[in-house]
């Protein structure tokens, strides 16, 4: 089986949204995945109709099954994804109600529905940002790799994903001198030999999201690049000079404003698709060592 | 508490932390702490001392963005790893378990400090009707340096079924996971054995592991096992691996087999039993008795496990920057190891301690090598060392995605090494006041060293001087007159002279002989006297504090923030020119100096040093807090000497270390050891033994009620007993 069995792209009619089924459905094609379209509208039409108003191609037509709901679309959204036991959800960062909208926050890089989809449900999510260019087929999956969980998840995700693929994945490493979250800067702790340290740090950054994959989609990982200097600024150089890439990324918590602002960023300034993974939620082990265990 | 460490529950991510801080060693073999059921990413690596290999390319991941420069032809870069010895399959009615595959209701992996073992406990919920707990216990044994122990049991709690067993440890992704080795057949053999025989590539170093594995009351055919049990008849297995190379017989794997070929079921708790006995003896003599603080006395323990687990008394080998506990620093030898682990040696296993500096001797031709490299004459250890004596340290490291070039100076600069070992036979000298070991390799590790450094000196107008060298302080390259190395290589001239007059005196025929197989000129000591008492060494200037170089005190002042302190932002390693030019340094340098030579400064000019240089070290280097805490300690300045020390005590045990995944640090437990000793003990020595600092009682954290440990000196094992006292 392969890492997403069964795909679902909600469609709203909007060019923007569209797009994101060409890129579903190249994805189902190579993954041998169900396609699966959800589109929210009053009453029942005819599959065909409601295609031809989504814009589908009619070349996908045979692959789709297509479900019809009167429901807002946010909570349709994740409740087909449990119905239909979808394992990669593939929208558009903004649909129809986005253009719509008359007041937009600066930050607001994502429609009300994305957001609602991204922050709620369980499964990843593949957006086409409002830059998306489409380039297909991918060659290759960067992930920004930071030390935090969520990125080695994600890392962990992206190496299997990149199996069925048949593609490379690409790490890259920022340190941020000024960060003060997860991240080399900071696990770099009592770095004796810098020139054994710092390469140890790196690989122990890829390796610690990789202890369940076997070697063969460990190998997918052909490269490591390791930058200094601003986070977004040095992700965007690298995302935007590979053009044949989706971006995999690991994130906890909202998109309030404010929050999840390397996200936003990325959402707002690359043309890839991103694949945003969750934070799992994962049993801890403790060491009993130290005072308090006395 | 204070005997064990314990790990409760399992995080996947956190693996390769628990591998190194749960590895087991005995010197001659290092075994990482992997689960027994190891996941695809366990890095379950079998180390054998003074195995390396050419650098494999591309090896790590980092590989494909660092690049080292000229690594390629030295068939001894990197140390090798070999498979998990002790990888295990079990299947219970068809379902294999494991932590990543099944439920598990508990999970417990402990180190067992006093025995110097680790177990195991897990216990799986298959589903509603089917539970069923494995114990696990393994050792590297202490009694017998070539063999490893195992035992495994399962209990099926609620029912009874067919458990299946696999003791197979080929891996079948050996090339990727152990990419130095290369399988050679094993012939035609004892099909109940497990045998794997491997060559290096490069060093062709060929190793044979021979393994034995029994399963209670079941006919073993090959290393599998298909059984029924029942409920509470638990299966009990045992495995006996042995480990040669060709650099210990000439036939390792035959000698691997013999090694095992014989022992039987009830072998295993005689040999446990011996092995138990040896961590008894080792505790005997290096034990630490903190009352009052179990927690302090746990992670000294653990200190002095990992230490005692990483040497051996074989010759031909040193001590690792990460012991045999993880890939980290390629199984490189440093400087640390003659400055920062060489005293716990030498006060509770002085046999050890000899054999470190044999290693050194042994290396002696690698050191002339580099000597000559650098034009000089004499001998300079090399500062990253392995089988040879010739320097690994690369030139330089390329970031291949940005073709950014980062030279690194520590490999023709950092000349300290050198005296690091000269000291070191001299501490030998001093303690067991073996004139055996001096006559037959000290007076020459001293006279190639002095050598050395007479020829790297350079004649100035009014004094000697040592330019364009690395200190302690990693951070300032190409500097003069380093304070540190100076007074250091003083100590080695001044050493060598009077070594020398102590030879000619004592083993006239000896010193004869090896004036001249070195070709010791009739003048050359009193050269090096010359050099030793015209060199410029740096002295406290009118505030009492000591330059750490020329030109130190007119470097850019850098206000260190907190948050940059006890860590290395890698800004260190991008910025390394910028960082040259301020006033920032990664570890003690001059307070090295104070640390080493407690009695070669006033208190004034230790607190005058202490107070200007440690609000501008960073701390990037885990030797570093150790050494504040021992002098903060002898300044009585609690506050200062707990925080590092809680630093250092616990830097490998605490969760947020950050780098212990690819090794523990022995240099740093070696530290931890001597803040204790010599920091707030304030050991020192005299004819009669080791006597405590009289204000000792004063300098014990709030917490410790007493401490009490025995030292090595001269032959005898003292008592040194410590109970709180007044502060000062």
């Amino acid at each position: 089986m392969t890492t997403f069995s069964s795909l679902l792209v909600p469609l709203d009619g909007s060019p923007m949204a569209a797009r994101s089924l060409e890129c579903a459905a190249w994805l189902a094609q190579r993954l041998e995945a169900r396609l699966h379209v959800l589109t929210a509208i009053d009453g029942e039409r005819p599959p065909r109709d409601e295609l031809r108003r989504l814009r589908v191609s009619e070349r996908h037509w045979p692959h789709i099954e297509i479900h019809q709901t009167s429901d807002p679309p946010e909570t349709a959204i994740i409740e087909a994804a449990a119905r239909y036991d979808v394992r990669l959800v593939v929208m558009s960062a903004r649909g129809e109600s986005f253009e719509r909208t008359e007041h937009r926050d600066a930050e607001q890089v994502v429609g009300h529905v994305a957001r609602s989809v991204i922050e709620q449900c369980p499964v990843p999510v593949l957006l086409t940002p409002p830059r998306y260019r489409e380039v297909l087929p991918w060659e290759r999956l960067i992930v920004p790799v930071s030390g935090a969980w969520a990125c080695e998840d994600a890392l962990a995700l992206a190496a299997g994903l990149a199996c069925d693929l048949d593609v490379a994945v690409k790490v890259v490493h920022v340190a941020n001198p000024s960060a003060t979250d997860e991240g080399l800067d900071l696990r770099a702790r009592y770095s004796d030999a810098l020139h054994h340290e710092y390469p140890g740090q790196l690989d122990e950054l890829v390796m610690r999201a990789l202890p369940l994959l076997p070697v063969k989609e460990r190998h997918r990982i052909q490269s490591v690049y390791l930058r200094s200097g601003d986070v977004l600024d040095r992700l965007l150089e690298i995302v935007k000079g590979d053009r044949n890439s989706a971006v995999v990324v690991g994130w906890q918590g909202t998109l309030s404003s404010g929050r999840a602002g390397l996200l936003k960023g990325l959402i707002g300034g690359v043309a890839s698709p991103l694949l945003l993974v969750r934070r799992l939620a994962r049993r801890l082990s403790q060491l009993n060592t130290g005072e308090e265990f006395e | 508490m204070a005997w064990t460490v314990e790990q409760e529950g399992f995080d996947p991510a956190r693996e390769h932390d628990m591998e190194s801080i749960f590895a087991i060693g005995n010197g001659y073999l290092g075994v990482r702490g992997a689960l027994d059921t190891p996941l695809p990413g366990s890095q379950g690596d079998l180390f054998v001392a003074g195995v390396y290999d050419r650098k494999v390319p591309k090896r790590p991941y980092s590989e494909r963005e660092f690049v080292a420069a000229d690594r390629e032809d030295y068939p001894y870069s990197e140390i090798v790893t070999f498979p998990f010895p002790f990888r295990l399959a079990v299947t219970v009615d068809g379902v294999e378990v494991g932590l990543a595959k099944t439920r598990w209701l508990d999970h417990r992996r402990t180190l067992d400090l006093r025995r110097g073992s680790l177990c195991s406990y897990v216990e799986y919920d298959i589903d509603a009707d089917r539970r069923v707990t494995i114990r696990t216990q393994r050792c590297a044994s202490l009694s017998d340096l070539h063999l490893l122990l195992q035992e495994v049991t399962v209990d099926l709690v609620n029912h009874s079924g067919e458990v299946e067993l696999s003791a197979d440890t080929t891996d079948p992704d050996l090339a990727d996971n152990h990419p130095h080795l290369t399988p050679l057949d094993c012939g035609a053999t004892d099909p109940t054995l497990g045998l794997q025989r491997f060559r290096t590539q490069a060093s062709a170093i060929e190793i044979g592991i021979a393994s034995r594995v029994m399963l209670d009351g079941a006919t073993a055919k090959g290393l599998r096992w298909r059984v029924a049990a029942s409920l509470d008849e638990p299966l009990t297995l045992r495995r006996y691996v042995a480990v040669y190379t060709s650099k210990d017989v000439e036939d390792p794997l035959a000698a691997a087999i013999r090694h095992i070929e014989r022992m039987r079921w009830p072998d295993f708790d005689d040999l446990m039993a011996a092995h138990v006995e040896r961590w008894g003896a080792v505790w005997k003599r290096s034990d630490l008795r903190v009352a009052g603080s179990p927690a302090t006395e746990q992670a000294l323990r653990f200190g002095s496990y990992h230490l005692v687990s990483a040497a051996d008394r074989d010759p031909r080998v040193s001590v690792a920057g990460r012991a045999l506990t993880g890939r980290a620093y390629e199984g490189h030898v440093f400087w640390d190891v003659e400055i920062f682990k060489f005293p716990f040696y030498l006060h509770t296993a002085p046999d050890v301690a000899r054999n470190l500096l044999w290693y050194r001797y042994n290396t002696l031709d690698g050191a002339r090598r580099r000597a000559r490299d650098l034009d000089c004459s004499g001998a300079c250890f090399a500062w990253e060392s392995t089988v040879t004596g010739d320097d690994v340290t690369p030139p330089s490291i390329e970031l291949k995605t940005s073709g950014k070039v980062i030279p690194i100076f520590t490999g023709s600069q950092q000349l300290h090494v050198t005296s690091a070992v000269a000291f070191a036979v001299w501490r030998y000298w001093e303690a067991l006041h073996d004139g055996e070991l001096l006559r037959e390799i000290g007076v020459e590790i001293l006279v190639e060293t002095a050598r050395f450094w007479t020829s790297r000196a350079t004649r100035g107008q009014r004094h000697f001087h040592i330019r364009e060298v690395v200190g302690p302080d990693e951070y300032h390259h190409s500097v003069n007159d380093n304070a540190y190395t100076n007074w250091m290589a003083r100590f080695n001239l001044e050493r060598a002279v009077a070594a020398v007059a102590w030879m000619e005196r004592s083993f006239p025929k000896d010193w004869r002989a090896l004036k001249r197989r070195l070709e010791i000129g009739p003048d050359e000591p009193r050269a090096w006297a010359t050099v030793a008492r015209e060199l410029l060494v740096p002295m406290p200037n009118a505030h009492g504090v000591i330059e750490q170089f020329e030109g130190f005190f007119d470097l850019e002042d850098y206000p260190l923030p907190r948050e940059e302190r006890f860590k290395a932002p890698i800004s260190r390693l991008f910025d390394w020119d910028k960082i040259n030019r301020l006033k920032l340094i990664k570890q003690a340098d001059v307070l090295m100096l104070l640390f080493l030579f407690p009695d070669a400064f006033p208190a004034k000019v230790v607190e005058a040093n202490y107070r200007y240089y440690e609000p501008i070290t960073d701390h990037g280097s885990s030797l570093s807090p150790g050494i504040h805490a021992a002098i903060a300690a002898r300044l009585g300045l609690r506050d200062d000497a707990e925080r590092y020390w809680r630093e250092s005590l616990w830097l490998d045990l605490s969760n947020g270390m950050g780098n212990s995944a690819l090794g523990i640090h022995p240099a740093c437990m070696g530290a931890t050891w001597q803040a204790l000793v010599f920091g707030f003990l304030g050991v020192a020595f005299t004819d009669e033994g080791p006597r405590c600092a009289p204000d000792a009682g004063s300098r014990l954290l709030p917490n410790w009620r007493a401490v009490g440990l025995d030292l090595a000196w001269r032959g005898r094992v003292h008592r040194a007993h410590v109970a709180q006292g007044p502060m000062r």
